[in-house]
């Protein structure tokens, strides 16, 4: 993003985004949806997470690696690579319909709450008058 | 962090208008009470109500017809039978119309720990309920059937039966039935009836979809009593806690989306791995909210699959739905 309004907006979007499909997704009428969107979350987030996981944690080890112990700047994609990596375990088993483990999911919002606050100090160090 | 709190109190006052809309004030709008102008649609409509009934004597033990004139001896009658009396009008989009088959039970405890159970039963093609079914501590009470004419802002009651049980007794009957009268009053027919227009009038269309959604949202939160929501948070502690930090997960990679550089197809992929678990965690949470939300119950037909209330279900008692005393009926239901 390049300005802060911009950056502000888009922010504001996909959180009252996330907040009205949370809202529309507990009406009475989304029942049909849930019911029929539930056993598909489980795989989804699975391969998903597993995916982007691995792809985080490869670039994160490769890039502390490279720079010669520079393991600060590995610190983003390494967190949430491990952040990624914990939403695939709240549903390790995989089953279809399955409900999702709660220290998992706690271990996941850890890591992207840290994950967002170095990205945010990271761009703070790169562009010091914005903000 | 500023937005979020503000999306939050703006959840938080929604949810709250619709608990509190549920209350008197707001029944005009969210009940299937009729609803002003909204129901008239056309201020040319007069209705004339006749009301009948007929009670067991307890000594003959037979059903006489009853009024107020001549009540039989023995039986106390305070029904006026060929009487005149306000039409019932359920206005379009109101919250006690349904969309498909299915039924509604509701549940509330008196003052004296009776528990009262109500039993609204659907049609397939859904609209107002074509019956409704009351127990008192788990016995039926009383069964209604109603039969609904279309009108363009809604449904005008065309007939009710109402049957009074007692010791599965047929103790009385009540029947209503409201036929389109002439503009004039005087006319054969009894004095017309103007359709309700003490009612403000109602409110804008925006008005009263805020207000619709509000109210189901609240439905779908938390069930209305207070005690209830406290007994569904508890037990569905867990489920509340799965649900926040899947939340705190999103916004995490939201907060991360909206800081970098540029929008990676990377981040792509876990922001909508963390919607994803987002969703499942609020389905979980829904899932244990109605699960242990005893009063009430929403239920249809229409969805297929098909996981809960089952026996009442199937095809087979489309009589039940027309509000029959069958005891095929009124079995699934007594609770």
């Amino acid at each position: 993003m390049k300005s802060s309004a911009q950056r502000r907006t888009l922010l504001v979007a996909m959180l009252a985004l996330i907040a009205l499909a949370s809202l529309a997704l507990a009406t009475p009428w989304a029942e049909p949806f849930r019911r029929a969107i539930r056993p598909q979350l489980p795989s989804f987030v699975v391969i998903l997470a597993s995916v982007s996981a691995v792809v985080q944690l490869v670039v994160g080890i490769v890039e502390g690696l490279s720079k010669g112990g520079a393991w600060r700047s590995a610190a983003l994609p390494l967190s949430l690579g491990v952040s990624t990596l914990c939403m695939a375990l709240a549903f390790a088993s995989g089953a279809p319909g399955a409900t999702p483990r709660l220290v998992p999911i706690v271990g996941a919002a850890l890591f992207a709450l840290t994950a967002a606050a170095l990205q945010r100090r990271a761009r703070a160090r790169g562009s010091p008058t914005r903000s | 962090m500023k937005h979020l709190m503000a999306l939050a109190a703006i959840a938080a006052a929604a949810l709250t208008i619709g608990a509190c809309a549920d209350q008197d004030g707001g029944a005009g709008r969210l009940s299937t009470e009729p609803s002003g102008n909204d129901a008239t649609g056309d201020a040319q409509l007069r209705y004339v109500t006749t009301a009948s009934a007929e009670l067991r004597d307890p000594r003959t033990r037979k059903m006489v017809a009853a009024s107020a004139s001549q009540a039989a001896p023995g039986v106390s009658a305070s029904v006026a039978a060929g009487g005149t009396g306000s039409t019932l009008q359920i206005a379009n989009g109101s919250p006690g119309i349904a969309a498909s088959g299915g039924y509604y039970i509701a549940s509330f405890a008196d003052q004296s720990r009776h528990q009262h159970t109500m039993v609204l039963l659907y049609p397939k093609f859904g609209g107002p309920p074509t019956a409704m079914q009351h127990y008192v501590d788990g016995a039926l009470e009383s069964t209604t059937g109603y039969s609904w004419q279309r009108t363009a802002a809604g449904w005008v009651r065309a007939s009710s039966l109402m049957r009074v049980v007692r010791n599965n007794v047929l103790v009385g009957t009540y029947t209503t039935s409201t036929t389109t009268a002439p503009t004039k009053p005087g006319k054969p027919g009894g004095p017309a009836i103007p359709v309700r227009l003490e009612h403000q009038p109602g409110a804008s269309a925006f008005q009263r979809m805020m207000v619709n959604v509000a109210y189901h949202a609240a439905l779908a939160f938390a069930p209305q009593d207070a005690s209830a929501q406290s007994l569904a948070f508890l037990a569905c502690t867990q489920e509340w806690l799965r649900f926040t930090a899947a939340a705190a997960a999103v916004t995490g990679i939201i907060f991360v989306i909206a800081d970098a550089p540029a929008l990676s197809i990377l981040l792509t992929s876990q922001y909508a791995a963390a919607v994803s678990l987002m969703g499942a965690a609020e389905d979980a949470l829904l899932r244990c909210i109605l699960a242990n939300q005893p009063p009430s119950v929403f239920h249809f037909f229409g969805g297929g699959a098909g996981g809960g209330g089952g026996a009442g279900s199937d095809a087979g008692n489309e009589d039940c739905l027309e509000g029959s005393y069958a005891a095929h009926c009124t079995t699934p239901f007594t609770l």
